[in-house]
């Protein structure tokens, strides 16, 4: 049997030993005797307290005892059968998160948690099946999206709560910065508890902190170039080089990124590009062609959607990254801020670790900002109920209305003896 | 509640016999009267003041206003001069003992000590009466059988006064003060009582008695145990009234006491202030010591009396 409010358990225990001791505080009244001088004594209380070892009225003390037992248990909420654990771990597992720390938190959890795998969909799995598929490459998969997770966490978690009195939250992710959006901290206010945050590395980024060496190759005057002399080093720890020259390259070397990127030379219109950091790039831009999208990763996408940035793989371990997007040879669109700041997200080296979360972003996700509406709140919870306690709080309530009868009784009873 | 009838307890005498002892010790007390008896009946009581007499005591020459008839006749045939037969009064005091016989006068602390104090108090009062050929009255406050006794000389009052008091077990709550109106063949009221009742109408009405010429002793019972609290936990209810109800506890005693001091002093003054004689007889010596001083009471202090 398990209690879904153990802690009224406590409470009606106190009330009881508060019943006993009332009882054993027997308020006794002394023998009356004729006292030819009473009227010179002084005016007191009457009644005298004393503590007895035997509880008085313990016919009464009895029911009384009963009728706190009986209440207390159905206020608990007593459920029948199953074990009740006082805490279920759920993890909320990125997909993008190093193996190491993914096994080593995997290994830590019993095989009755949940997990919740995501990336930009989740899936409600088990242990087991995380423990077998854990050599699964991510290599090039998509940001993941925490959004997702959260919604099945609220979808689970009233069932969770029927045996468990709480939830523990875990998030194991890189946390990079496209793991929230907009719409996360309204989701996260779904789930009340806190969520623990374990920060792990990036899968493929694993020991990866130098900087990028990046190599422009262009006929003269290029804005990409300026634009990347402006920026100086870039994180990454890979080799980049930027193509703006009509001649084919070789192909890249292992750990090497070759950008591809044609010089543009039709006029330019005010467009936009989303990058997979999350970030958005409005400036005047050309949409360049690009041939193959199949099997490639996206790295940004126009506005309607189009792949606008795309990486490729090559045989030898390097990385062909093509960029649609044509700059204005004319003109400081590389060189603003917002400019500089796409270039050096289009020119970053394929397996560079994305930007990560900022810790006011973090903050919002160990405890819900935005509290939910009661509305909303109701939506969602499905409380667990008892069966037992409406049965044990009539019980009581039949026995205390015995109580005052038998009270009385017992009043009647002393005053015949008296 | 005790009534008429109840038997008494063991340890009070039964028996007129039993007040021999108290008897033999105030025979020879005299008892003069105070003022002078209202009639001129002549008897065996001693007054204070001289008046004509059968037993002449000295002469003095007659003065204007004189009565003729106390001229002794014969001296002035003998010698033609003038001069009055002078004796001591000899007169008596209709005496009439009230006797309060209410619930406290045998309720704890004081017990039955008390009532049989009281008892032997009136018994010893009403034979120096008798002995000075006083009538001897009863006036019984009880609730369930008053008696009332009209003062009478005859040999046997003793007698009969014990065997009505030795009777009655004190009960109910019945007022003195009706009993201590004046009365025209009494000239002597003694008050026997513990002073718990009705006090203050008794007190009016004892003035008037006093205004009347009426010789007025208060014998104010209070028993030893009473002085002092000396019990256990309990809840003193008032014999008499039972709305009074106090917790007794040791804790109280000393306030107690003062309470019952203060009452003690405050009634001494109160009847003393209308001219009755005031004596607080305590239970715990002998009734012939405080019949003796009652009969010798005069206009004593406060400490004399209460010794």
């Amino acid at each position: 049997m398990t209690w879904l409010a153990p802690a009224l358990l406590g409470v009606a225990a106190v009330a009881g030993v508060a019943t006993i001791v009332a009882h054993l505080l027997a308020r006794r009244r002394p023998r009356a005797i004729p006292w030819a001088t009473a009227r010179f004594l002084p005016e007191g209380e009457l009644d005298a307290r004393t503590l007895t070892r035997r509880p008085r009225d313990p016919w009464l003390l009895a029911l009384r005892l009963l009728v706190l037992a009986l209440l207390g248990a159905g206020a608990a909420q007593p459920v029948p059968g199953g074990e009740r654990a006082s805490v279920r771990r759920v993890l909320l597992l990125d997909a993008r998160a190093a193996s190491g720390a993914r096994d080593s938190v995997l290994r830590s959890l019993a095989p009755r948690d949940l997990v919740i795998a995501f990336d930009t969909a989740a899936t409600l799995t088990d242990v087991a099946t995380l423990v077998r598929d854990s050599t699964t490459s991510t290599i090039g998969m998509a940001p993941s999206r925490l959004g997702g997770a959260i919604v099945r966490l609220a979808r689970v978690r009233d069932s969770l709560l029927r045996d468990a009195d709480s939830l523990d939250v875990t998030l194991l992710s890189p946390l990079d910065a496209a793991l929230v959006d907009a719409g996360t901290p309204a989701l996260r206010a779904l789930v009340p508890e806190p969520m623990r945050i374990v920060r792990t590395s990036s899968r493929a980024t694993v020991g990866d902190t130098t900087r990028a060496v990046v190599r422009t190759r262009s006929d003269g005057d290029d804005p990409v170039a300026a634009a990347l002399a402006a920026l100086g080093p870039l994180p990454g720890g890979a080799r980049v080089v930027v193509q703006r020259t009509a001649k084919a390259d070789t192909m890249p070397a292992s750990g090497t990124t070759l950008v591809r990127w044609p010089v543009n030379t039709r006029t330019a219109t005010l467009d936009a590009i989303r990058l997979d950091d999350g970030t958005t790039w409005v400036a005047p831009l050309v949409r360049l062609p690009i041939d193959d999208t199949s099997g490639a990763r996206i790295v940004a996408r126009w506005r309607d959607g189009t792949p606008a940035v795309v990486d490729r793989r090559t045989t030898a371990g390097g990385c062909v990254r093509t960029v649609g997007v044509g700059i204005p040879e004319a003109g400081d669109v590389t060189l603003t801020v917002d400019g500089r700041r796409a270039i050096a997200a289009l020119v970053r080296p394929c397996d560079a670790p994305p930007p990560s979360l900022d810790d006011a972003t973090i903050a919002t996700l160990v405890r819900p900002q935005a509290a939910l509406s009661t509305a909303d709140r109701a939506a969602l919870a499905t409380p667990a109920r008892s069966t037992w306690a409406p049965w044990l709080v009539g019980a009581a309530a039949l026995l205390a209305l015995l109580e005052p009868l038998l009270r009385g009784r017992l009043a009647h009873t002393a005053g015949a003896d008296d | 509640m005790a009534r008429r009838g109840d038997p008494a307890s063991a340890d009070e005498p039964r028996a007129a016999h039993d007040y021999g002892p108290l008897l033999d010790a105030v025979r020879g007390i005299r008892w003069r009267a105070d003022r002078r008896p209202p009639h001129a009946v002549t008897g065996a009581h001693v007054a204070r003041r001289t008046a004509p007499s059968m037993e002449v005591m000295e002469h003095r020459p007659y003065r204007q206003g004189d009565d003729p008839r106390r001229l002794d006749w014969k001296l002035l045939a003998r010698t033609e001069r003038a001069y009055v037969r002078l004796a001591p009064a000899t007169s008596v005091s209709p005496t009439l003992l009230v006797v309060d016989a209410s619930a406290s006068m045998a309720a704890p602390p004081g017990g039955t000590r008390k009532w049989r104090a009281a008892k032997h108090v009136a018994i010893g009062v009403a034979a120096v009466a008798h002995a000075a050929g006083d009538p001897v009255g009863l006036a019984l406050v009880h609730a369930h059988a008053p008696r009332r006794l009209a003062p009478r000389a005859r040999g046997d009052v003793i007698r009969e006064l014990a065997r009505v008091l030795d009777a009655l077990v004190p009960a109910g709550d019945a007022p003195c003060a009706p009993s201590l109106l004046p009365q025209g063949d009494v000239a002597r009221i003694v008050l026997i009582s513990d002073l718990l009742g009705d006090t203050d109408a008794m007190r009016t009405a004892a003035a008037t008695l006093v205004a009347h010429g009426t010789e007025l002793h208060v014998a104010h019972l209070v028993a030893a145990a009473e002085r002092a609290l000396d019990a256990d936990a309990a809840i003193a209810v008032d014999p008499e009234d039972d709305t009074v109800r106090r917790p007794l506890r040791a804790d109280v005693a000393r306030r107690y006491a003062d309470a019952f001091a203060r009452f003690r002093d405050g009634e001494r003054a109160a009847w003393q202030a209308i001219g009755a004689r005031y004596l607080e007889v305590d239970d715990a010596l002998d009734a012939a010591s405080w019949v003796r001083r009652l009969a010798a009471a005069r206009e004593t202090g406060p400490a004399e009396a209460r010794t």
